[in-house]
């Protein structure tokens, strides 16, 4: 089982003054893509940060390619986008391209500049004049040329309009469709998520709120909608939360079809990943 | 590493013009002032003062975050960083010679050589674990301030040596006090080097 996880996040906990992450726990399989979500703050970049080791843990354990922790070495399989561009803005794209030659071992400068042509990325202009949207492309690039095994993406369709962010996400699907590789990707729009993810896992205030197969949730939980009166009463075992509203009350029902045998008058819309944040998150 | 090192001159690129235009401005005037020595020492100081800039870049485009995923240890990333000051040093050591050499001034070769790399391992040796600890913008202040120390001593050891009578070392005796002083410079980069490492390798992003 192990050896079918490119990725396995186990009770992870970190501490900080203001802040604590604590028990959040996850397995990416390969030839997935998992979506990691929750509002500001809430733990996602912490939990990318200690998976990469640019943070250590408190507690808790990650393996990577399944073994225990991250090496050197595994970071050459590991292609990274964070939400600004790491380089420094003067360079052209093809001092870039030298730069990571010289770091990464299976450098393939080839696909390197095949990826700049596929995104009509120039040479001879300074990165700072790049638009967002170029900016994201350049570091997928980057992410893509040295033969990774697994994505790990920080809001890397954040600012970005919808043509460069379907294109982003073809580049997901066609990374992941060998079934040997993996992305781990946080988002804040989760519709991007909705197209391509398999996974979900939902982060709030620190704490792991779900992690569940995505059509699981789109199709399988729903928000049953009614008075107060026929809220309160629900069977409790059907109902993860409940929520009063000015114009009437709803519940976050997890198995619409079993909900749906029991009160077949109620009723049940379908939920998206937005709608289900906002129903966990609320008190 | 030697991506590392690409990212730090590429990082560097756009000043070269500056740099060489300061060269040629003070070149030109100690030059002209018949004091090439000088005009060599404050060439290399220059040259390797710009290197701060290259901690400012680090912080201001997040490549210390970027430089963390890289498939190199963090004792990679500071040694690669000591490399960059490294070979710029002996860039502008030699700029500095060739200037010395070529206005005439072959005899303060040895001296000239030997104080520009005494300065530059001291800046080095200095601005590096003190920028990685503290971000540079504080490292400048306490690099100023440290910068006094190697004068003060130097002040210090005259005085003392003026007041007992004087001190007229012989060549044997000057060159083994340059290879002292040199040695010291090398034991402070390397302790530097370990310190750098160390700070470095406690670092979370």
């Amino acid at each position: 089982m192990e050896n079918s996880m490119m990725l396995s996040v186990n009770h992870l906990c970190k501490n900080y003054e203001k802040f604590t992450l604590s028990d959040v726990s996850f397995s990416l399989p390969k030839g997935s893509i998992m979506g990691l979500i929750g509002e500001n703050g809430a733990g996602k970049s912490t939990t990318m940060k200690i998976i990469l080791g640019m943070t250590c843990s408190d507690g808790g354990s990650v393996s990577v390619f399944g073994h225990e922790g991250i090496r050197a070495e595994d970071r050459e399989k590991i292609g990274v986008v964070f939400d600004e561009l790491p380089f420094v803005q003067t360079m052209f794209t093809s001092h870039l391209g030298k730069v990571m030659k010289g770091a990464y071992k299976n450098w393939d400068q080839k696909q390197y500049e095949e990826y700049l042509r596929k995104f009509a990325l120039p040479d001879k202009k300074e990165l700072k004049d790049f638009s967002r949207g170029m900016k994201m492309k350049l570091s997928l690039a980057v992410a893509l040329s040295h033969n990774a095994k697994l994505l790990i993406l920080d809001e890397p369709t954040s600012g970005l309009d919808p043509v460069v962010r379907s294109e982003i996400l073809d580049i997901f699907l066609d990374f992941i469709s060998d079934g040997e590789r993996s992305v781990l990707v946080s988002s804040h729009i989760t519709s991007d998520l909705e197209k391509v993810a398999d996974y979900i896992t939902f982060i709030h205030n620190g704490r792991l709120m779900l992690c569940e197969n995505k059509d699981d949730i789109l199709y399988g939980y729903g928000i049953a909608k009614a008075d107060q009166d026929t809220i309160d009463h629900l069977d409790s075992e059907l109902v993860l939360k409940k929520k009063k509203g000015k114009y009437g009350s709803e519940a976050l029902v997890k198995d619409k079809e079993a909900f749906l045998h029991q009160y077949p008058d109620i009723l049940v819309d379908n939920i998206n990943l937005d709608e289900l944040m906002l129903l966990l998150c609320s008190d | 590493m030697k991506g590392l090192i690409l990212n730090d001159f590429y990082a560097m690129r756009k000043l070269l013009k500056s740099i060489l235009f300061v060269f040629v401005i003070f070149g030109v005037i100690w030059g002209i002032g018949k004091q090439p020595t000088t005009g060599a020492l404050v060439i290399s100081v220059m040259g390797i003062s710009y290197l701060f800039n290259l901690f400012s870049y680090d912080e201001y485009y997040h490549w210390e975050q970027y430089a963390a995923i890289l498939p190199v240890t963090r004792k990679q990333i500071v040694l690669a960083r000591y490399a960059t000051f490294g070979i710029t040093a002996l860039l502008t050591l030699a700029i500095s010679l060739v200037y010395v050499i070529a206005l005439g001034g072959i005899a303060d070769c040895a001296m000239v050589l030997v104080t520009i790399l005494c300065m530059q391992g001291y800046t080095a040796a200095v601005i590096i674990p003190v920028a990685y600890k503290f971000g540079i913008q504080r490292g400048r202040i306490l690099y100023v301030l440290l910068m006094f120390v190697p004068f003060g001593v130097l002040l210090g050891l005259m005085t003392a040596l003026q007041l007992g009578g004087g001190f007229s070392p012989d060549g044997s005796m000057l060159a083994g006090i340059l290879v002292g002083v040199v040695a010291v410079v090398a034991l402070m980069v390397a302790i530097s080097i370990k310190i750098s490492i160390g700070i470095v390798s406690k670092k979370t992003f």
